[in-house]
């Protein structure tokens, strides 16, 4: 273990009951939760010792995003006998996702299964009979944390590691038999098989990680961008889908200058909403600028909501580069014939039909843009497939696989560093699929538990 | 009982390749040594293939030089090709191969017994073993007399109760034409032993005159053997020719028509063969869409009738085996010597003994070879010399050797024998290690010299030679610490079709490159540090071991880190007195597994099959409390 290492990790199944809690170990359990619990540069004093106090948790920006009750114990007199921090907060996974990624983002660190329970027996805080009670639930533990594992990796996900999986240990078999069995070359197309075979899998664990970019948007917010020509609707719309009375609207055109942002959720997918300043030549250097900023958000944004209205449905250029998803929206539909409203549709059939103003089609905007971002409602019901874990064994596996391949294109090949690289990729993997993996002793030591007990 | 014949310190049952090297060693570690063995005149017979080394085998032998044992030595002097097997994959895998003549062989290694002092060999029979409570006191002997010892090396090979099968006529016998060893068995089951049995295979043995050479392709060794031994001075092995021929769709049709007389396929073996050296019938059922298969026809010595035709191992009748072959081109005419065979036999699974190969229940009892159900000359012949070892160890009270797997293929050997099931006879391969980067034919002895030296399995002569030879190594790669200018080194580069430099860079670096060879830096310098007396071999391998040291700089560190996690886990010490059994935390199968096997540390506890990483935790939670 690190001394000085503080370890972070939910002491509850994702996913489960009303309640959650976070739980902080090591000396710097206590300078990690008070950032939460400050807004930057207020001055706070951290709640006594075991006693639970409600607090306020803020984001890195200072924003607020949770009530919670956090319990300090300070060393030694605690579980694992280091100080502990227990956050508990509302059994939502992307709250309990929040405050463990802010508290990584202060310096803690995930922990591995078991960890807390490891530190505990470290630091000598288990006797011969805690520690038989401890052992003869580990089973209960394991297994418990097995049908997790199952349960998070069940479906499309659990599958594609299963493919991957498949695909590295066949691959693994062709390199050992060349190294080990035949002493002539017997498999004259090694290099060629190998490139058809892995190939696909580093497509495969592309997606794995690429999904993981969903489980961040679920953690960090989407950022959602309102563009379109001036007096199209768009403060209109940012109004009606954050049912606030939050921007300005007017007839005239040209009325957003400043982008404007509201914070809002979909489904308990956390989203930042901004409408800018509408795309026209700028007729003074306030709008200039404001539509400057607009061009920043739409190179920042995951999502573009592009607005049109009706009448004269004239749509904007968007930069080569961008990267976002973009749904494209009529607005003021209410304003159409229906005859209008069909040639329109026929015209532009992947365009969705909305009226701000009269808030019709906002629920199907909705769920347009939950879709859109990828988030799906399987996947928002199952959070905790996307952990730091998981992506952490993709991407490693990842690396193992590309060091694999990069090794495949040179001459001569070195297929024991071939190897090498296909068994730490494997390696990557078993941590996810749960398998066991000659690894130091004390991760492996407590693996069957459920991570934070 | 007969009264006490002689006194021995050690008495190492069975002459095999592991029965000479555990007396060998122990006798020049000065203990006195009695190898019994049931015919002298079979000392260190090569009873199946006319070959040493191999695949992972290769290194093992090099591994078995620096820590003292005889095989490399012999067979460098008796070796009549020698082949450098995957020159051309990667440097770690590189395995050195030698053809050897047989008779030659065990008439040197006779010698070398017969002239080692300490050691005295008696023609007879171990049927039993005597102890008192649990501690080994003696052997009997065939004719009942008892000999007193400290220790015993049992080496006894196929002979357990081996049964040999041509189609189904069984043969009790040990190897074709000896007596098979009776009552080993028995003995140790009576003391609670587990026993299982095993199969292995032989092929038929061809009459020379009877091939048609001019149908088969010939086979050469390498022009610049490498020997085994570094012990070795003076090395100019022949290189005779083997040859090469292809079995036909004729002859798979014969096989193929005849399965049901082979005793494998009828069910009469019950013992497990093993899966990477099948028999000709078993290719040809199981990968029937191979049209064909290389068979090599070896010579079994210098100028020899009898030849061995390598690759088709079989226990189909005799009559069988000569038509399928005689369908071959080149041995229409063959006729031969004796018959391929199967043998099965008795084996003591090695989960019971220690990482020293000392048995767990019996003190001073030790289990080398076969009888632990490996196969090959020289996974029996590491295994003999560490038991001979520490046999001696024990009776000299001084510190027991044991080798880790990140540290020799002999490690990997013997803590996979402890650790895993046996569900055939074991072999090596480079694979079964996870460090095989570490682990090459040409970093033995930095491997394994300072452990032998301890232990007094090195001579001072040797040491100093392998020591300057080591330091050559260091003093070269430091050399290639110097920075070379584009005028320098392009012309060579571009003469090898490689990118030219624009800037001075390290010789070290442009090494990095694949396709560049340290030759390209060998300069008068270099060469001064080589002519410090070294063998041509020896100052090719250090440039070899410099280059890949170089080269695979980032991969070794690596393993090296791996190595130095796992050995946090390997020092973690199980108590010896634990009954796992009421270890209620635990697994029901781990319970079971944990019981029989009685790991001595968590590290090989982690490698039992059936033991989950929870039960290693409780099992840590549970002892660190004691
Ligand atoms: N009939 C109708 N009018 C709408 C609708 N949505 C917006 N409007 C009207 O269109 C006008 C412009 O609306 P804004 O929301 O201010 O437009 P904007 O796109 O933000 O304009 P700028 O900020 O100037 O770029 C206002 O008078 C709105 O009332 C709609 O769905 N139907
Ligand atoms: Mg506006």
């Amino acid at each position: 273990m690190t001394p000085g290492d503080t370890i972070v990790a939910p002491a509850t199944p994702f996913g489960v009951g009303g309640l959650a809690i976070v739980r902080l170990s090591g000396p710097s359990s206590e300078q990690i939760t008070s950032l939460l619990l400050q807004k930057p540069g207020a001055t706070f004093s951290f709640p006594e010792p075991r006693r639970a106090t409600l607090v306020t948790l803020y984001d890195q920006k200072g924003t607020p995003f949770e009530e919670a009750m956090v319990t300090f114990f300070k060393a030694p007199h605690s579980y694992t006998g280091e100080d502990i921090v227990e956050i508990s907060c509302h059994g939502n996974p992307v709250v309990v996702q929040k405050i463990v990624s802010a508290c990584c983002a202060h310096g803690a660190r995930i922990a591995d299964p078991g960890e807390f329970t490891r530190r505990a027996f470290l630091n000598g805080k288990m006797d011969l009979i805690q520690a038989e009670s401890v052992s003869s639930f580990i089973h209960a533990q394991s297994e418990a944390s097995a049908a997790f594992n199952f349960r998070l990796l069940k479906g499309s996900l659990s599958k594609k590691f299963q493919t991957i999986k498949t695909g590295i240990v066949k691959a693994l078999s062709f390199v050992e038999f060349e190294l080990d069995i035949s002493e002539e070359d017997l498999l004259p197309n090694l290099r060629s098989d190998l490139f058809l075979l892995l190939n696909p899998l580093l497509k495969e664990i592309d997606e794995l990680i690429g999904s993981y970019r969903q489980g961040h948007l679920l953690t960090d917010g989407a950022l959602v961008v309102i563009v379109g020509k001036t007096n199209v609707g768009k403060s209109t719309l940012l109004n009606a889908l954050s049912e606030k009375d939050r921007a300005i609207t007017s007839r005239h055109p040209g009325t957003t200058r400043d982008p404007i942002d509201v914070s809002l959720f979909i489904d308990g997918v956390p989203i930042k909403l901004v409408d800018t300043a509408g795309l026209r030549k700028a007729k003074s250097e306030i709008e200039h600028e404001g539509i400057k900023r607009t061009h920043r958000y739409i190179y920042d944004a995951d999502l573009l909501i592009l607005l049109k209205d009706t009448p004269g449905a004239v749509g904007i250029d968007l930069p080569d580069k961008n990267r976002a998803a973009v749904i494209r929206v009529f607005n003021k539909s209410d304003l159409l014939s229906a005859e209008q409203r069909r040639q329109l549709q026929r015209k532009y059939p992947d365009h969705l039909f909305i009226s701000a103003k009269t808030n019709t089609g906002i629920e199907t905007l909705k769920s347009a843009i939950k879709t859109t971002l990828g988030i799906s409602d399987a996947l928002s019901s199952t959070v905790a497939i996307t952990t730091a874990r998981q992506h952490a064994a993709a991407v490693n596996c990842k690396r193992g696989l590309e060091r694999a391949l990069c090794l495949l294109d040179q001459q001569p090949a070195a297929y024991e560093l071939v190897a090498l690289e296909l068994r730490e990729a494997l390696t990557a993997i078993d941590t996810v699929l749960g398998k066991t993996t000659p690894d130091d002793i004390l991760n492996l030591i407590f693996n069957s538990f459920c991570v934070g007990k | 009982m007969k009264p006490i014949a002689k006194d021995f310190d050690l008495i190492v049952a069975g002459g095999g390749h592991a029965g000479v090297e555990a007396a060998l060693i122990a006798a020049k570690l000065g203990v006195r040594v009695g190898l019994i063995t049931m015919d002298i005149n079979t000392i260190a017979r090569m009873s199946c293939n006319p070959a040493i080394g191999g695949l992972a085998k290769g290194q093992m032998v090099r591994e078995l030089d620096v820590l003292g044992g005889t095989m490399p030595r012999i067979a460098d002097q008796t070796g009549i090709q020698f082949k450098m097997l995957n020159r051309s994959k990667g440097r770690s895998v590189w395995s050195p191969r030698a053809q050897i003549d047989k008779r030659q062989y065990e008439t040197l290694l006779q010698k070398t017994v017969a002239d080692q002092p300490n050691l005295s060999t008696i023609q007879e029979e171990v049927v039993d073993i005597v102890d008192d409570h649990y501690r080994i006191r003696g052997v009997v002997l065939r004719d009942g007399s008892v000999l007193s010892c400290r220790a015993v090396v049992l080496t006894c090979g196929t002979f357990l109760n081996g049964l040999i099968h041509i189609g189904n006529r069984k043969v009790c016998a040990g190897r074709m034409g000896e007596v098979r060893a009776e009552g080993i068995t028995e003995a140790l089951r009576a003391r609670g032993y587990r026993t299982g049995r095993l199969k292995t295979g032989t092929p038929p043995r061809l009459i020379k005159q009877t091939i048609d050479w001019s149908r088969t392709r010939v086979v050469t060794g390498d022009e610049t053997p490498i020997p085994f031994s570094y012990r070795t001075k003076w090395f100019s092995p022949p290189n005779l020719p083997c040859h090469s021929v292809k079995t036909t769709p004729e002859c798979h049709e014969i096989i193929r028509s005849n399965l049901r007389f082979s005793p494998l396929f009828s069910g009469d073996i019950s013992g497990v063969g093993p899966r990477y050296c099948p028999s000709i019938e078993d290719k040809i059922f199981r990968f029937s869409h191979h049209k064909s298969h290389l068979l090599f026809l070896e010579p079994e010595w210098t100028n020899s009738d009898q030849i061995y035709t390598n690759g088709f191992s079989t226990s189909l009748p005799e009559k069988v085996q000569l038509q399928a072959l005689r369908k071959i081109p080149g041995l229409e005419r063959v006729a031969f010597f004796r018959p391929g065979y199967a043998i099965e036999y008795d084996f003591i699974p090695p989960a019971q003994h220690r990482a020293t190969l000392e048995s767990k229940s019996v003190a001073g009892l030790f289990f080398a070879g076969q009888i632990n159900g490996t196969s090959g000359y020289e996974e029996a012949a590491v295994q003999g010399l560490v038991a001979g070892v520490n046999a001696s160890k024990i009776i000299l009270n001084q510190e027991t050797l044991t080798i880790g797997r990140d540290e020799a293929y002999i490690g990997v050997l013997i803590d996979d024998l402890i650790t895993k099931d046996t569900l055939e006879p074991y072999r090596m391969f480079t694979s079964r290690a996870e460090y095989r980067l570490l682990l090459r034919f040409s970093n033995a002895d930095a491997r394994l010299l300072e452990k032998a030296r301890k232990h007094d399995l090195v001579d001072d002569r040797l040491y100093d030679r392998l020591q300057k030879k080591l330091s050559a190594t260091e003093k070269v790669i430091a050399s290639l610490d110097r920075s070379l200018s584009p005028q320098e080194i392009n012309p060579l580069l571009s003469q090898h079709n490689e990118r030219v430099i624009r800037q001075k860079q390290l010789a070290k670096e442009l090494l990095k490159r694949p396709s560049v060879s340290i030759h390209f830096f060998v300069d008068e310098s270099t060469k001064e540090i080589l002519t410090n007396g070294f063998e041509p071999f020896i100052a090719d391998e250090i440039l070899l071991e410099a280059e890949t040291q170089i080269k695979y700089a980032g991969y070794i560190k690596r393993q090296r880190d791996q190595v130095e996690k796992m050995k946090q886990q390997e020092t973690y010490r199980l108590p010896d007195q634990i009954d796992y059994t009421t270890l209620s935390g635990l697994s029901i199968e781990a319970r079971e597994k944990l019981q029989s096997v009685r790991p001595e540390t968590l590290g090989q506890a982690m490698r039992i099959s059936g033991v989950s990483p929870a039960d290693i935790s409780v099992l840590s939670i549970l002892l660190s409390n004691r």
